[in-house]
């Protein structure tokens, strides 16, 4: 099987999948988790606005890091195949550690919580969206949550702020609360 | 006829059309743009409602909140038009939907951007976008007004249109109407009130004319009235008059002694002035009544005229200047000389009595021509050639009232004893008998001018050159000739036949022709028949004559008359060749007029000449 044949399948297995996730957001497990996952990353940029000068040419590309443990793996070549935001393509590097130098708009740490925490602060305070998908210790600006069945987002509005973010209103409507918050 | 109605053109027809026609196509113009507009408008509204739909759903598409995605199609309830709203995702899967009508349900799938109206809904498709990102699509459907509501109340205004331009049009036609129907009823006044202006000229020439016949016919009237009585007065006067004479003449051989003598002359004097004076009046009462003989000559006018002015210069006074203004290449009239100086005198008379702080009387003389509309407003007055003599002065003048009855005989303005009111009365009969016509033109305070018009002569014959004053008389009997009086009056013929032969001649006698004609036939030697022109017995004194010359060609004829009648007298005037004496005549006139007669030559005797 050619390899494009093949990635035609999982990309319409994964198209399946969110059909599925969509239509019944009941999870079947972890791997569908995952696909919803880098779907989402994709889906976040439109609803967060980067500093102008976070790109040196309008031809620079939107950096989509992974950084540590990729839990994505294909599924995340996939979903960003052709993607872009605004006139940025957007190209994906997977990062063994996550450093302002890398000048990466969107940031999804993996690993455990030290790793995450020592990611993230690497950071803060550069124009860098992080993304995480921890239950608990340091999160990201974005949080991605396993929760009624379906991934809900978790937005940490001073961590935004902090990075020089601003994150649309519509993504705090449909966003969950985070943990502590709750009334 | 034309005049200022209102008039629609042609012209004002075609545009009028033309405007209704450009209005009609506006106005289905407007209905479709409406229509079209209005299916345009929805489509864009439905299309905005679905994109905000879009923007605030994104976020809850992009990350699978269905709960938030329903809750913003849910929202679409509050807008009453909108019947079904949903969210698709980005492979055109629904993700949400709302519907009004239970059971209704959006599209299963949907592809692309889309909008359409069918059946009075509006179906948009709007794809949801984030950063240029596609997410999904909004399905939206609307209620739209129905074609046939809107079309229904588009035809509600065109009916409502349509009425009100019938009712102009009704207006406009109902108002032609009555222009034209007010042009026909101007035109038919206009023809009335001419109509009536016609009757009106029509009913006042005949006015004129019934008043002027009525006046004819009153002079006409007063005329033989006043020629009846003349003729009594003067057959009475010719006794009066011959008797005083003959008393006068007897009474010089009688001694009555001195002062007997003085109051005898004295006596006689007073009657025999008495007696020419009623003999004057008697003249003037038969000139008005045109029955006095006139004796007509071809007389130039101006001649006439400039003879009279001495003799007015001394009558008027010196307080009234005279002036003449004669034109020339006057024509000659046919006329009595004595008679139209009469007229002058008696004008200028009553000129200096209407001037009695003196003035200026004019005579003007000129040619003229009466013409057939002027001669037609009196009777008797012939169209043609005439000569104006005008007698002007700027004195009194009279009013309406007194102008109307100026020629009738007896009346008069002037004092008691200043006037017979026969002045006038003889210029109007004299004028009339000659063929001509007389008119007075007079306003109170601005004179008085009397315009006399006698007919052109139209035989040409010397004027004589002086009217033959009555010649003396010839002391003593000329030569014993033998004379028939016939007069049936016994008195008149008794003083004819005294004075007669006092005069010396023999005298024979009879009362009427048949008597006459018998003594005539008892003694050839008679050399002149002295005869009254109206007799008894069933012939006049023309009659007598014929007959009498009929055996005696060479017998001489002096007439007699009180007034003149048909018998010598043609058209007024004496024919020609015919000897007359007027009643009352003097021992004098009578002796004069018998030695001319008997001394003419007898060649143009009974001579007629046609005029």
């Amino acid at each position: 099987m050619p390899p494009n044949r093949a990635g035609f399948l999982l990309v319409a297995a994964a198209g399946a999948l969110a059909d599925l996730a969509v239509s019944c957001p009941v999870l079947a497990g972890p791997a569908q988790a995952r696909a919803l996952e880098a779907a989402y990353l994709f889906k976040l940029t439109p609803f967060v606005d980067w500093p102008a000068n976070v790109f040196a040419s309008p031809a620079d590309p939107f950096r989509l890091c992974v950084v540590g443990e990729d839990p994505f793996g294909a599924s995340l070549d996939l979903a960003g195949q052709g993607q872009s935001t605004g006139h940025h393509p957007i190209i994906i590097l997977r990062l063994k550690s996550a450093t302002p130098a890398d000048h990466c708009q969107l940031m999804f740490v993996a690993g455990d919580a030290q790793f995450v925490s020592q990611s993230l602060s690497a950071v803060s305070g550069t124009p860098v969206l992080t993304v995480t998908d921890g239950q608990t210790g340091d999160k990201g600006v974005v949080n991605f949550v396993v929760g009624e069945n379906r991934v809900q987002l978790q937005i940490d509005q001073q961590g935004a702020l902090k990075n020089h973010l601003s994150v649309s209103s519509k993504l705090l409507d449909v966003a969950a609360p985070p943990e502590g918050n709750a009334p | 006829m034309t005049r200022g109605v209102p008039h629609f053109t042609n012209a004002f027809y075609v545009t009028a059309i033309a405007t209704a026609c450009f209005l009609l196509l506006f106005g289905v113009a407007t209905i479709i743009y409406g229509t079209r507009n209005y299916d345009v408008q929805i489509t864009q509204d439905t299309i905005i409602q679905g994109r905000i739909l879009a923007s605030a759903a994104s976020a809850a598409l992009a990350f699978d909140d269905k709960k938030i995605a329903q809750e913003y199609v849910d929202s679409l309830a509050f807008s009453p038009s909108v019947e079904t709203a949903a969210i698709y995702d980005r492979a055109g899967k629904e993700f949400v939907h709302y519907t009004r009508t239970p059971g209704e349900m959006p599209p299963a799938r949907v592809r692309r951007q889309t909008s359409n109206i069918a059946k009075d809904r509006v179906h948009v498709v709007v794809p949801v976008m984030e950063h240029g990102r596609s997410l999904g699509f909004v399905y939206l459907e609307r209620l739209v007004e129905p074609v046939g509501r809107r079309f229904l109340r588009f035809g509600l205004i065109a009916i409502l249109v349509s009425m009100s331009a019938i009712i102009l049009a009704t207006l406009a036609i109902s108002q032609r109407a009555l222009a034209i129907a007010n042009t026909e009823l101007a035109r038919r006044a206009d023809e009335l009130t001419a109509a009536n202006m016609e009757l009106r000229v029509q009913s006042e020439e005949r006015e004129k004319a019934e008043a002027a016949l009525r006046q004819s016919q009153k002079m006409e009237a007063i005329g033989q009235l006043t020629g009846g009585v003349a003729h009594d007065f003067n057959n009475l006067l010719q006794i009066i008059i011959g008797s005083l004479g003959s008393l006068r003449r007897r009474s010089a051989g009688w001694d009555l002694g001195a002062e007997a003598t003085r109051d005898f002359d004295r006596f006689l004097d007073g009657a025999e002035e008495g007696a020419g004076r009623a003999a004057a009046l008697t003249r003037q009462l038969l000139a008005f009544s045109r029955r006095q003989p006139l004796q007509p000559e071809s007389v130039e006018a101006n001649r006439l005229v400039a003879r009279m002015t001495s003799l007015l210069t001394r009558t008027l006074g010196e307080t009234i200047a005279i002036e003449t203004v004669l034109a020339s290449g006057i024509w000659r009239v046919w006329t009595d000389p004595n008679q139209l100086e009469s007229a002058i005198l008696n004008l200028a008379v009553n000129a200096r009595d209407a001037m009695p702080q003196g003035g200026k009387l004019t005579i003007e003389t000129a040619n003229a021509h009466i013409d057939d509309v002027y001669a037609a407003r009196y009777e008797q007055l012939k169209a043609g050639q005439y000569v104006l003599i005008a007698v002007t002065d700027n004195g009194t003048g009279m009013d309406g009232a007194t102008l109307a009855q100026a020629f009738e005989p007896f009346f008069t303005t002037k004092a008691g004893g200043h006037g017979t009111g026969l002045g006038l009365s003889q210029v109007y009969g004299f004028i009339n008998q000659s063929g001509g016509h007389t008119k007075i033109y007079s306003e109170p305070g601005h004179g008085t001018t009397v315009k006399m018009y006698l007919p052109r002569a139209l035989i040409v014959r010397p004027e004589t050159e002086e009217h033959p004053a009555v010649p003396e008389w010839h002391a003593g009997p000329a030569g014993g000739e033998t004379i028939l009086v016939i007069e049936d009056e016994e008195k008149v013929r008794t003083a004819s036949v005294e004075m007669l032969e006092e005069l010396g001649y023999r005298v024979l006698e009879s009362n009427d022709g048949p008597s006459a004609l018998k003594l005539l036939q008892g003694n050839p030697g008679i050399d002149l028949v002295f005869t009254d022109v109206v007799l008894p017995g069933g012939m006049n004194g023309r009659e007598l004559a014929d007959e009498i010359r009929r055996v005696l060609p060479d017998i001489k004829v002096l007439y007699t008359t009180g007034y003149a009648r048909n018998a010598i007298v043609h058209h007024g005037r004496l024919d020609p060749g015919v000897a007359l004496i007027s009643k009352p005549f003097s021992f004098a006139e009578l002796a004069a007029k018998i030695r001319a007669v008997l001394e003419s030559p007898n060649e143009i005797r009974g001579e007629t000449v046609k005029r």
